[in-house]
């Protein structure tokens, strides 16, 4: 079965892809911190039990406890985006419910009872939100999740009240940020309800080009408008980021020179740092988005920049190697896949 | 200079985040900026940002203590989480003007579970909207009022669904 970020989906020159996250808590047990280790381990029983029911197809689900995992491989998840760094961390009592395609995975004992998670590529809101809904349905439906007429969804923060929806797009918007325009934008979806975030460093030092864009307010608004206006906005980031690489496009050599030394780097590096990693892959997606390199899948692209963390490249060594040591893995891992595609 | 996350090995990279333009500056060894890199999906905003009550010396006014989980309000002013779902209750006075400073809204408008579901319940908010729906087409807000139009007929339409399953179900 192919992973989730191998499906093919709409926009996935700009968008990398969407996660639909719904928080959802049982209304007759206490909160997150305040649970004994017996009452963790019960609610895991209770969801596995519930989830028994459901029919995925082929898509079939694991439950996975965190402590009987080590490091690395909880490590790799975050890298994936599967589960959160604060749920990596403290793996007491904690379960991971997985599909056998990633593309759903239930954090049981995260800050919530429940973070019920459905991740897709590209643009694909609704679709996530129809399987991240039938999802909470089926789980209602045996546990009975906290809900309060005036409220929603009662959740252990309150900025997570009412709908308990988090939906989210990363972007990779290589083009904006070149042109220095991604401060501009973030004054600007900040005013209509959404939230702009990325990691990157000073200067040149740019790493990645990605962002991520989700909905800020989930009380007082509907799931359908708070997708909507994401979905709205989505689209006019897309269109410019489009104008913005056609801007770069203006110094064709300096631009092409930039992204076949990247692809080089990708297919001959001997040594690769994560950040230097990133960076390329940034460098090369753009480029085969705007046809100005030899094509590569979009599958093949997602599978590099989710596989190539510290310690999705180490996993199978069952311990984070020394940088040194990684960088050679990951180089090797890097060639392998462009060779293989 | 040392890494300013895990205060242990040595700072490689300078990292600027960004959150509503609002930029934030760190030094990070290649591990930190690795796990800073990552978490991007679920690094959300701590309720200390909105109470604004997180960093200097408040003091306790008062010793109210939830009666189903034991919270008391200033362990959730200092963790930006409530105990249990009663919390919402037993702090509705404390808690409301926070939740409406972080929403702008103090009322749920989205999904209801077919748990909690009633038909009572269902009409209350379909009467509800077309009231907001008249007061926008007088302020002549159509957007809005075609916003409230679709809202109403999807929840006429869950009712109807309701109504269906429950014949079924007699």
């Amino acid at each position: 079965m192919n992973a989730w970020y191998q499906q093919t989906a709409p926009q996935q020159d700009v968008v990398l892809s969407t996660r639909i996250r719904l928080a959802r808590n049982v209304a007759s047990l206490p909160f997150g911190s305040r649970l004994s280790r017996d009452q963790r381990e019960q609610l895991d029983t209770q969801v596995q039990q519930a989830l028994e029911t459901i029919h995925l197809g082929d898509n079939t689900l694991s439950f996975l406890r965190l402590d009987d995992m080590d490091p690395v491989e909880r490590q790799a998840l975050v890298e994936q985006h599967e589960i959160s760094p604060d749920f990596a961390k403290n793996p007491d009592g904690r379960l991971l419910v997985l599909s056998q395609d990633g593309s759903i995975s239930i954090m049981v004992n995260e800050e919530d009872h429940l973070r019920i998670q459905v991740l897709h590529s590209g643009l694909a809101l609704k679709e996530a939100y129809e399987l991240c809904n039938r999802l909470d349905d089926v789980l209602d439906s045996q546990l009975g999740f906290a809900f309060d007429r005036k409220l929603g969804y009662l959740t252990a923060c309150p900025t997570n009240l009412g709908t308990g929806l988090r939906a989210s797009v990363m972007l990779h918007l290589p083009g904006l940020q070149q042109q220095k325009l991604i401060s501009r934008l973030a004054d600007t979806v900040g005013k209509l309800g959404l939230t702009i975030r990325g990691t990157y460093g000073e200067g040149s030092g740019v790493v990645g080009a990605v962002y991520q864009l989700s909905n800020q307010i989930t009380l007082g608004i509907t799931e359908k408008d708070a997708m909507e206006n994401l979905e709205n906005v989505t689209a006019q980031i897309i269109q410019s980021e489009e104008q913005a690489r056609k801007a770069l496009a203006q110094n064709q050599t300096a631009l092409e020179d930039k992204l076949w030394r990247s692809y080089g780097v990708l297919k001959n590096a001997r040594l690769l740092s994560s950040e230097e990693c990133q960076q390329t892959l940034s460098w090369v997606r753009m480029g085969v988005a705007m046809k100005l390199l030899p094509p590569i899948s979009y599958s093949t692209l997602n599978q590099l920049l989710l596989n190539t963390g510290s310690a999705s490249v180490c996993k199978d060594q069952g311990q984070l190697l020394r940088p040194e040591d990684r960088d050679k893995v990951r180089a090797a891992y890097v060639r392998k896949v462009l060779q293989e595609s | 200079m040392k890494c300013e996350r895990c205060g242990q090995r040595e700072a490689t990279s300078v990292f600027t985040q960004t959150v509503n333009g609002t930029s934030k500056t760190v030094h990070l060894c290649s591990q930190c900026a690795q796990e800073q890199m990552m978490g991007g999906w679920f690094s959300d905003f701590g309720l200390g940002n909105f109470m604004g009550l997180s960093h200097s010396g408040y003091a306790p006014h008062t010793s109210k203590q939830c009666p189903n989980c034991g919270a008391t309000l200033e362990e959730i002013r200092q963790t930006g989480l409530v105990g249990c779902a009663k919390c919402y209750e037993t702090f509705a006075p404390e808690l409301s003007g926070t939740i409406e400073r972080i929403h702008g809204a103090s009322a749920h408008v989205g999904k209801i579970p077919s748990t909690s579901r009633t038909a009572v319940q269902l009409e209350g908010r379909i009467s509800e909207l077309k009231t907001r729906l008249a007061k926008a087409v007088a302020d002549q807000n159509f957007e809005q009022a075609a916003a409230l139009r679709d809202q109403i007929r999807d929840l006429e339409a869950q009712n109807q669904q309701d109504q269906q399953g429950k014949e079924k179900a007699e």
